[in-house]
């Protein structure tokens, strides 16, 4: 039975657009681009990953098939060209699997690609909630119970915790922490003599405890709605974030690169690492004269989202290396630039290396028949590792540009 | 050695396929390529919808070729049904197109009970009704309208209602089941709502005479919940069946432990009297949720025994297996079985509460979750929420109206606990009463003289009411009594919605709709009270402003739609996802627009949210003292009343009285699921597959156990009259070793196949709990006599 259309969420789609353009802004030999490069719609890619039957093979939370891998546990980490490479490298196991259980091979356009890659990054922003026995012993040890109460047990100098019950994702408990974070770190280095630290997912486990214990009765659960990164880089701006960690959070003097300080934390570890630096960050602030931001309703989720993403729209890419991995991967033998005889298409005339997900979506979609062609060649399927699927992403794209250019000549 | 019946049978199938395999390979149809003139394929469609034969409200999928349903299968976006169906649903396509359904707004034109009919048109069958709901409300006693209404949870009971209301009639009745688990849930928790069991996860079911299997809220529910082989917690879900007879339901269980009928309050105290002497019970969980367990003093500093003193005390393992007839090692495996499970659930079934102690022994039974915390726990009873639809338009009231709501309902319930029979106590009141103290009745999925247990009474109320309107789509026993009918459409023609029962803890609002063209000359019930409202004008009009039902429902959505949880209905990958999003706290919004919400809810039959909030105290009690009561005060309280002298949880085994020399055996009515709604005249095939019974067919049967039926001198299948002191019917006697001596087990639905009619319950000696009002089942003795 057909379904009907679903109208697919767009909200994240310009934010995405604009990291997306930074990566290409960041090739220095490359002109930028007034088009979108990659716009993924995560919702709309969840649609695609079970529409398309994904879940025949994959899973996520371990909910789905079993004979690929499971997307919540890989994904996150690894840039855009990352998972490409992922993908491409698994594809001769994928087309065999396919092939033996008599399943048609799935073939996206790029906005699909770039749906499905973004929602398999998003899943991941997802925590899973705490243990509240742990958390019942982080209440304890990290002496939040001596000022908090939480289902009427505990101190009384600071607020009742219970009103945090009606969350259950960590995000609402972090961003309180964090607002309150430097008057609290400094009374209680001044009455405990210790300063309070969060690792691990030790505000997930505490939020879980709030929930378990809290007393607060007829809850109206609130359930967040998906942050939006493109809010969260606009009020990184905002907030002042960008004078210390720079326009992309990739670090100054002041600060340092988040994308490496966020790299494969979840939510409520970065959280964690957020509140473990306030302090610190509150006395650099005022002595920049920067004003100690404050986070209200989902500001917290869309900056931690930002952050989430900005390893994912990693920029850069090398050329040459591109040109290297291209000959040393025995791309050459088939995909002649320029010089007959053509097995596979000459790429400098294709529109696909243009974007990263063009050139991916291509590769993907072909992937059967370059199977059949380099299996029957007898040669050793490519694999690319590290940052090979992006520099070869930029080399090719830099053909077209240059056919293009000196066409333009002519 | 001699080939079996079965043998041969199976033999001359298997031939009979390999034959036509072969044939069908070589055969060239005559039809085929010869291009019969204006033949071509038909055009095929699947829609989903749900079933609305039983409160079960599965999901159903329609085969519709050339616009005819041709197939009924289940939903597989249902999350409780899960593509499944019960031949109930399936045998729906035979209601659609039954030779018998009135195909007319009829007026009654001879005596009542006569079948003598005149056509009408619908506007004058709606004349005709608004005209005399006009005319009573003038003369000012618009509670002399009342409602009898059959099981219809949803937008319809809201409609009917908010049309009561509005037009000033305290007198809805309702006609449906009740199981009695609502009032112990009221007791104990605060909630007055049937607990929901999450037998997904449960790792041990210990069911008490529910009939998860047959007629249960929801026998798919358990089927789906025990298709997969593991529980939560990687370990097989155990089910043992507590039973008075080895049902089909005990048929599926790992375990079966026979008891004697009214007993299963005790048993459940030998149960828990193992739990608090072993230290098994979840001691924290008592300590920090649980009021009434341990003694207390009271005002006067009089020290008043809690739970654990009465149990201790009164239930030795000892004194209940003399009682339930379960061997002491039986007791005490079950309970340790119970204990070491990881996820144990106590489900209570309706043979629990339909006995005179049903209420406590109900109690008793629930007594063992909270022992155990399964409560707001997963794998255990949880209390689910209706689904957020947005409410109907704001009740006008007017001041004739609001004079016939403060007269008050006619028979108001005179129970302690729980709603009783309200229909019953209806049909008493009007017999009883003043004449014209109901002027008009309206039948809505109602059939009193079918299914009450004491039909008499009610052919008496009939009498008394000057006017009777059924919206029967079929001639029915009390239909015939009618003075007008205005015909609903058939489930697969009309727009409706299908909330699943409690049972199933989380919320499910399914989607009926049409699946075919409307049947011309009926309409939707929804529709014509909404035109009778219009007609009528003032508040009522004002309190219904709907076009159209479907109107109606599409408004209710946006509930749901605004509600910023849940989805609509989808496979089990996505079920999933939303669970599992859900509990990590976030929601995806799927749909920008209500418009595409709304298409797609309908499109795959409806909305559901797979996740309930398992910290939320309120999930746990609402009682004043915010914690689940043992000994609740309010029962001790009704006790004093009309308890005959009885205390919380003693004397649950008062039932087991003795038969006499006249009538020796006691009598076990029970529900079979394809039977028990009484449409069986209507889907003759469904008494092909009533029970265990592979040969029992088309004849009403009960069972006796071998010993009793040698006692009797009867043989197998012979035909006898059973007999009670307040009637008799004639049924087959089968010889079964699952019933107990002593006992004759009858089902109910059934008749013969020339009509004569077979209700084991119009024997029942009437008698009911008085905490509750809910019917013995168990307590009348029978003779049997050779027919």
């Amino acid at each position: 039975m057909k379904r009907a259309p679903r109208v697919l969420r767009s909200r994240l789609s310009s934010v995405v657009a604009g990291l997306a353009g930074a990566w290409l802004a960041a090739v220095p030999s490359l002109p930028a681009q007034s088009a979108p490069l990659f716009a993924g719609d995560p919702i709309a890619g969840r649609r695609t990953f079970i529409e398309g039957r994904c879940v025949r093979c994959h899973a996520i939370w371990g909910n789905g098939g079993t004979l690929g891998p499971d997307f919540a546990m890989v994904g996150a980490g690894r840039s855009l060209a990352q998972l490409a490479g992922m993908f491409w490298n698994h594809t001769p196991q994928m087309i065999e699997t396919v092939r033996g259980r008599g399943f048609e091979w799935p073939t996206f356009t790029e906005s699909e690609l770039a749906n499905i890659i973004s929602y398999i990054y998003y899943v991941k922003l997802f925590d899973a909630p705490g243990d509240p026995a742990l958390g019942q012993r982080w209440f304890v040890d990290k002496g939040c119970a001596e000022c908090h109460s939480v289902g009427g047990t505990g101190g009384r100098i600071g607020l009742p915790l219970d009103g945090y019950a009606r969350y259950i994702a960590p995000i609402a408990l972090a961003q309180g922490l964090w607002n309150h974070g430097p008057g609290m770190q400094e009374r209680q280095s001044i009455q405990q003599g210790r300063a309070l630290t969060f690792s691990g997912r030790e505000i997930a486990d505490l939020q879980a405890f709030i929930r378990a214990r809290s007393t607060l009765r007829n809850r109206t659960l609130i359930l967040l709605q998906p942050p939006d990164p493109g809010r969260g880089g606009r009020l990184f701006a905002t907030k002042q974030c960008v004078r210390c960690h720079g326009p992309n959070g990739r670090g100054t003097s002041w600060g340092p690169d988040l994308r490496a300080a966020t790299q494969q934390l979840r939510v409520s570890e970065i959280a964690g690492r957020l509140w473990n630096h306030s302090a610190s960050m509150a006395v650099a602030m005022r002595a920049r004269g920067i004003v100690f931001p404050q986070f209200q309703g989902s500001e917290m989720a869309d900056v931690i989202a930002f952050l989430y993403y900005l390893r994912f729209y990693d920029t850069g890419g090398d050329v040459r290396n591109g040109e290297r991995v291209f000959e040393a991967k025995g791309c050459a033998a088939c995909h002649r630039i320029d010089e007959p005889p053509q097995v596979g298409p000459d790429l400098s005339q294709s529109e696909a290396p243009l974007t990263p997900l063009g050139l991916a979506t291509a590769m993907w979609d072909h992937a059967p028949a370059m199977y059949t062609q380099i299996r029957s060649a007898d040669v050793e399927w490519p694999r690319f590792e590290g940052e090979e699927m992006r520099d070869l992403s930029v080399y090719l794209r830099s053909l077209v540009l240059q056919r293009r250019a000196a066409a333009g000549r002519r | 050695m001699g080939s079996t019946r079965r043998q041969f049978l199976w033999a001359m199938g298997a031939t009979a396929a390999s034959v036509g395999v072969r044939w069908t390979s070589d055969v060239v149809w005559a039809a085929q390529g010869s291009g019969d003139p204006g033949w071509s394929p038909g055009t095929e469609r699947f829609v989903n919808s749900s079933c609305l034969v039983c409160p079960a409200r599965c999901g159903i999928r329609g085969r519709v070729v050339d616009d005819r349903l041709v197939r009924l299968t289940g939903n597989p976006f249902h999350p409780m049904s899960r593509g499944g169906l019960c031949p109930r649903g399936v045998a729906g396509v035979q209601l659609l197109y039954h030779p018998d359904r009135i195909s007319a707004p009829c007026r009654r034109v001879g005596a009542r009970g006569a079948q003598a009919w005149e056509e009408i048109t619908w506007d004058d069958a709606l004349g005709q009704l608004g005209a005399r709901l006009q005319s009573l409300r003038q003369r000012g006693q618009p509670e002399a309208l009342a409602l009898l209404a059959g099981y219809c949870a949803g937008s319809m009971h809201d409609l009917w209602q908010q049309f009561l209301q509005s037009y000033g009639s305290p007198n809805y009745i309702a006609d449906d089941y009740d199981d009695g688990t609502a009032a112990v849930m009221e007791l104990m928790h605060g909630i007055g709502r049937s607990p929901g069991y999450d037998l997904e996860r449960a790792g041990f079911v210990l069911s008490f005479g529910a009939p998860l299997f047959e007629a249960w809220w929801s026998p798919l529910q358990a089927f789906a919940a025990f298709a997969g082989p593991d529980g939560d917690n990687g370990a097989p879900t155990r089910f043992v069946q507590v039973d008075t007879r080895f049902s089909r339901t005990a048929a599926r269980a790992h375990d079966w432990a026979g008891i004697r009928p009214g007993t299963f309050g005790v048993l459940a105290l030998g149960i828990a009297y193992v739990l608090i002497r072993d230290e098994l019970y979840d001691a924290e969980f008592v300590a920090r949720h649980v009021s009434g367990f341990e003694d207390v003093a009271d005002a006067g500093g009089e020290r008043r025994e809690g739970y654990r003193s009465l149990v201790m005390r009164n239930y030795r393992t000892e004194e209940v297996s003399a009682v339930t007839g379960v061997p002491v090692g039986r007791i005490t495996s079950l309970a340790r079985a119970f204990a070491e499970a990881a996820h144990p659930v106590a489900v209570c079934g309706p043979d629990v509460t339909h006995a005179p102690n049903g209420l406590l022994a109900a109690c008793a039974v629930h007594s063992l979750n909270v022992l155990m915390g399964s409560v707001s726990r997963p794998g255990g009873v949880l209390f689910g929420n209706e689904a957020p639809l947005a409410p109907l338009a704001a009740p006008v009231v007017d001041p004739r109206g609001r004079a016939g709501l403060d007269r008050g309902p006619l028979a108001p319930s005179q129970t302690p606990f729980g709603r009783g029979d309200p229909a019953m106590r209806f049909a008493g009141a009007v017999a009883a009463g003043e004449a014209g103290a109901v002027d008009t009745l309206l039948l809505y999925y109602a059939n009193p003289l079918a299914s009450a247990l004491r039909r008499q009474v009610w052919e008496e109320a009939l009498q008394r009411i000057p006017f009777i309107v059924s919206f029967s789509p079929f001639h029915d026993e009390t239909t015939a009594h009618a003075d007008l009918i205005l015909p609903d459409l058939l489930a697969y023609e009309r727009w409706q919605d299908a909330p699943t029962p409690a049972s199933y803890p989380y919320p499910v609002w399914g989607v009926v709709r049409p699946l075919v063209d409307p049947h011309p000359g009926a309409r939707h019930t929804g529709d014509a009270v909404l035109a009778v409202a219009r007609q009528l004008g003032g508040s009522v009009a004002r309190s219904l402003p709907y076009e159209s039902f479907e109107t109606l429902l599409k408004a209710r959505a946006a509930g749901l739609f605004a509600t910023r949880r849940g989805m609509t209905l989808g496979d089990a990958f996505e079920l999933r996802h939303q669970q599992q999003m859900e509990e990590r706290g976030w929601w995806l919004p799927e749909h920008r627009e209500f418009e595409a919400f709304w298409d797609e809810a309908v499109d795959r039959g409806g909305w559901t949210d797979p996740f309930i909030d398992e910290t939320e105290p309120a999930g746990l009690a609402r009682t004043s003292s915010g914690r689940i009561e043992l000994l609740p005060a309010r029962l001790l309280e009704a006790l004093a009343t009309v308890g005959e002298g009885r205390t919380a949880y003693l004397d649950v085994a008062a039932a087991a009285a003795g038969g006499s020399d006249d009538f020796p055996l006691r009598l076990i009515p029970y529900r079979v699921s394809t039977l028990s709604s009484g449409t069986l005249p209507l889907q003759r095939w469904l008494a092909e597959t009533p029970g265990l019974f592979p040969d029992v067919h088309w004849d009403p049967w009960i069972e006796v156990a071998p010993t009793t039926a040698n006692t009797l001198g009867f043989a197998n299948d012979t035909m006898v009259w059973v007999v009670s002191a307040h009637g008799r019917y004639r049924a087959r006697l089968k010889v079964f070793p699952g019933t107990a001596p002593q006992n004759v087990c009858a089902p109910y639905g059934l008749r013969h196949p020339d009509g004569e009619p077979a209700n084991p319950l119009h024997l029942l000696d009437g008698s009911s709990d008085p905490l509750t009002a809910l019917p013995n089942w168990f307590t009348t003795f029978v003779r049997l006599e050779r027919a």
